[in-house]
Formats: C-alpha cells, sequence, structure tokens
C-alpha cells in the first residue's frame, strides 16, 4: 500500500471514529450517515454470499441494526471491517436458515435482473458473453462451502488481505488462506467445462 | 497443511500438487516453495492451464458487478429506539454476561434454601413444647373439654360434651343453657367476684364467672340437668367425666392459673404458627427468585448465542 491509499484508509477510519463517536453521543443522523457509507457496499457483498435479494438485505439491516446497538463495544481501528463481520455473520445465520428450509435453495440463479446491463458500446456479443461468464461464476460460487466463498469474495471484490480476512471470519490466517485456494481449486473444476467464457 | 511435494514435472498430472499451482497463481508461494511450482508449471500443460484458468476466474471474480440494493437501510428514530432493544433485552443481555456465570449456582442454591425453609416452616406449629404439652392428657387448653369448677358447691361441674351428671348433693350441678342474664347471680362459694372470672374461649365455661355455656358452669345445684346426659362418676365434690382421666382437684385459683397457662401455651402456639407462617413465605419468595434467577441465566445465554453469530 503505498503513502496517498494508506493517509486516504487512515483519513477515512478517523472520519468513521468521529461518526460513531457522535452515534454514541445520540446523534442518528451520525450514524444513518455510517450507513449511507457502508449499505451500498455491504449489500454487494451480503447478496453473493447468500443469493438471495430479499435474505441479504434483511441481513444487511439486521447487521446495521445489530452495530448500532453495540456500537459501544466498537474499539477496533476499522469500522468498515467491524461492520463487514457484522453482515458477513448475518448472512450466515440466513444461511443457516435457508439450510434448515431448503424449499427455494437459490432463487437468484435463473434471474440476472439485478445485475447491472454491460456496456452495449462492446457490442451484443460481448454483452452476452459477460452476462453468461457472470452467471456461470455467480453459481459456481453458489456451489462452493459459504466459508470459501465469503474469504474468496473479500479477497478478490473487496481487497482485504488474509489478515484482515482472517479477523473478520474470527479464524487463523492458515485456514484464510486454505479456504481461498481450495475455494479457487472448486471453482475451477465447476467452471472446467465453461472456460471459454473467461478468456477474453 | 498443505503438501510441498508435488510429483516431478511431467508425470501424470493428477498426481500433481494442484493446491500448489492454486498458491502460485495466488502468489501465495514462499521462496522454498516457489521452484518447485514453477517446474509443475513449466513442465506440465494440465498444470500450466490449471494456474491460467485460476488467475482468470480470480479476475473475473473481482470484475463481478455490484447488484443495486433494494432498499435505504438507514434508521428512522422508531427502528432505532426499537435497535437499542427493550428493558428486557438489555437486562438480559447483562444476564448473559460470563462474569455472571456464579447466577446459576447461586439461584440452584437459593431455590435449595427455599425449599428448606418452606419444609421447616410447615413443620414448625408441629414441633416444640406448645403443642406437645397440649397433648398431655389433664392439662388445660382452650380447646380441651375441660373439667370446670363447681363454684357452689365446691364440686366439679363436667364439660362441654363430657357426661353431664346426676346430681349429687350440692356437689357437682348438670350444665344448663345459660339464659344471658348474669347480673343477679350471687358470689361463688369461692369467693371469686364474678368480675374476675376467666372464661374459656372454646368452651365457654366460665370458672366463677358471670356467665355460662351449654355443660359449662353450675350456678348452684339446684339447674336442670343436660338432655345431653351421660353416665359420669360423681365422687365427693367432684365429677369425673367417664372415659377421660381424672381431672385434677382443682381449687378456683388453680383453675385460673391453669387457665392462664393453657391460655399463655395456645399464645406459643400461634407465635410458632406465625413464625412457620413467615418461614414459609420466605422460603417461597426466595425459591422463586432463585427459580426465575436460573430460567433467566439460561433463557440469557440462549438468546447470547443467538446473537454471537452475529
Amino acid at each position: 500500500m503505498d503513502d496517498h491509499a494508506r493517509q486516504v484508509a487512515e483519513e477515512r477510519r478517523a472520519r468513521d471514529r468521529a461518526l460513531v463517536e457522535a452515534s454514541l453521543a445520540g446523534d442518528l443522523d451520525a450514524f444513518n450517515r455510517l450507513v449511507e457509507l457502508y449499505q451500498d457496499y455491504l449489500f454487494a457483498l451480503t447478496v453473493r454470499v447468500v443469493n438471495d435479494r430479499e435474505a441479504a438485505a434483511d441481513a444487511v439491516q439486521e447487521a446495521f441494526f445489530s452495530a448500532y446497538r453495540n456500537l459501544h463495544r466498537f474499539h477496533g481501528d476499522s469500522f468498515r471491517s467491524w461492520i463487514t463481520r457484522i453482515a458477513l455473520n448475518a448472512a450466515t445465520d440466513v444461511l443457516r436458515l435457508r439450510k434448515r428450509r431448503p424449499a427455494d435453495p437459490y432463487p437468484e440463479w435463473e434471474d440476472d435482473s439485478w445485475q447491472p446491463p454491460a456496456d452495449e458500446a462492446e457490442g451484443p456479443e460481448h454483452t452476452a458473453m459477460l452476462r453468461s461468464r457472470h452467471r456461470a461464476l455467480s453459481a459456481a460460487l453458489q456451489q462452493i462451502t459459504p466459508d470459501q466463498r465469503a474469504a474468496i469474495l473479500l479477497y478478490d471484490i473487496e481487497g482485504y488481505d488474509y489478515q484482515e480476512i482472517a479477523q473478520m471470519q474470527g479464524v487463523s490466517l492458515g485456514t484464510v488462506k486454505s479456504r481461498i485456494h481450495r475455494g479457487r481449486l472448486a471453482l475451477r473444476d465447476l467452471l472446467a467445462a465453461q472456460m471459454d467464457l473467461f478468456r477474453d | 497443511m498443505l503438501r510441498h511435494d508435488p510429483a516431478p514435472p511431467g508425470g501424470d498430472h493428477q498426481s500433481h500438487e494442484r493446491l500448489l499451482l492454486v498458491r502460485l497463481a495466488d502468489d501465495d508461494l514462499s521462496d522454498t516453495e516457489r521452484p518447485a511450482a514453477e517446474a509443475l508449471r513449466a513442465g506440465c500443460p494440465d498444470c500450466a492451464a490449471l494456474v491460467r484458468d485460476v488467475d482468470m476466474i480470480a479476475r473475473a471474480t473481482t470484475s463481478l458487478p455490484s447488484p443495486s440494493r433494494p432498499r435505504d437501510f438507514r434508521m428512522s428514530r422508531e427502528q432505532a429506539r426499537m435497535a437499542r432493544g427493550t428493558f428486557i433485552g438489555r437486562l438480559l443481555e447483562r444476564l448473559a454476561a460470563p462474569r455472571l456465570g456464579i447466577l446459576q449456582p447461586l439461584g440452584a442454591a437459593a431455590v435449595a434454601i427455599g425449599f428448606v425453609l418452606v419444609v421447616v416452616g410447615m413443620g414448625l406449629p408441629n414441633m416444640g413444647g406448645a403443642s406437645s404439652a397440649v397433648d398431655e392428657p389433664g392439662v388445660y387448653s382452650a380447646a380441651d373439654a375441660s373439667p370446670t369448677v363447681d363454684l357452689n358447691g365446691g364440686g366439679t361441674a363436667p364439660a362441654e360434651g363430657a357426661p353431664a351428671p346426676a346430681a349429687a348433693g350440692g356437689g357437682a350441678a348438670p350444665a344448663e343453657a345459660d339464659d344471658g342474664d348474669s347480673g343477679g347471680l350471687p358470689r361463688n362459694s369461692s369467693g371469686v367476684p364474678p368480675s374476675r372470672a376467666v372464661a374459656s374461649p372454646a368452651s365457654g365455661h366460665v370458672v366463677g364467672g358471670t356467665e355460662s355455656a351449654p355443660g359449662g358452669v353450675s350456678r348452684n345445684g339446684t339447674d336442670a340437668p343436660s338432655t345431653k346426659a351421660e353416665p359420669s362418676v360423681v365422687s365427693g365434690s367432684q365429677v369425673e367425666p367417664a372415659g377421660s382421666p381424672a381431672p385434677p382437684d382443682l381449687t378456683a385459683a388453680e383453675a385460673v392459673e391453669a387457665r392462664r397457662d393453657a391460655e399463655a401455651r395456645l399464645a406459643e402456639l400461634e407465635a410458632g404458627a406465625a413464625r412457620g407462617t413467615g418461614l414459609v413465605t420466605f422460603g417461597l419468595l426466595l425459591g422463586s427468585m432463585g427459580l426465575a434467577l436460573i430460567i433467566l441465566r439460561v433463557l440469557a445465554q440462549r438468546r447470547a448465542r443467538d446473537r454471537a453469530i452475529r
């Protein structure tokens, strides 16, 4: 991480800490500012973990409720990491609930209406290919274990390093690495027949 | 733990250490591991394809589109109030704290002590000297159908429920139903004024008193016999109820003394009963509190366990 990125990260943390302190003092607007800052990120992460928009929305809402309720327990360095951990745990709850009642396990598989439209300027074939790629990858992600999926998403999409993911998931560094590597291998095995979609 | 003993390049791809290749794609190898992984990639086309595929999938994952959220998650004041939870919720949260693990054994101890107190409290009125003394034959108590002293003839009249006598001289007289008019009663032969009479609360017996109850007082020897007359033994100046121990030959003063003694014992008995009731109440209260503590702690722990996954 270069100096600029480090400075940006530190400024972001300082801003979050100030908002947390204001929230603790009873300023609901300050907490809602934190919600504004992280709700898109949390929903995007959670919906990929649970693959159900409504369930993900519920998990995110519960995560913010839980964060608000336990704001006095936040003593960490990064509010982003803290709220991510809460949201992932809420998502895990959703998955457990679904495991008990697996009536409609993956409703989003055939529904990519929630995905933003691809850039039409690149041509319809490319757009169709991208959609197919995303659908195949999303389907494959749903077939690996939730722990592996969450670790890969945090690493690849959110850009956390192994140590940060280990703290979020409450496991050792080696476990995080193992989850990511085994998850990648599983994804490759699942997508072996569709690798043409991934070649540009 | 990952193995670091990849098969030599050129062999069967299935025997190659695939996780090592994934770690190569992730750039997560130590200096000692990297040469073996590079050798695999260089010597095995399938291994090279694996590394390439893993890398492509990782890049594709990075570029997955971000789904748009369906709603705004900012909280209203009402939601914030709900999120803070109820008093019970906050109480349970505090009760679930690990440092309060003593609560459960404490609650169990309270339940046990409460149970003991209830048992002791329930047994208390029947314990001690008061009740046993009452049960002794020949001892006066409020509940006794005790003989009373004949204030006129120096004899003893049978008590209520006791055998009514056949009149014997000026001694014992049969009981009669009092008409309630005691104003004209003369002083009795033992000289106890009517105002100092002691009335039995249970039987209505009067010793040297101004009132009488059925079967109670013999004012004189001419009262009509009781309709509930039973055979009794008349001996000298006293009447002994048949089938019961012979009552002591009491003077009026002794009778008063005995009555006071009986009343004192009765008061003691009542005090014992009050103590027992108090103990039972306290025991029930303590046991209930202990039980409530255990239930609250268990509920709090269960709730905390549910929330722990958050």
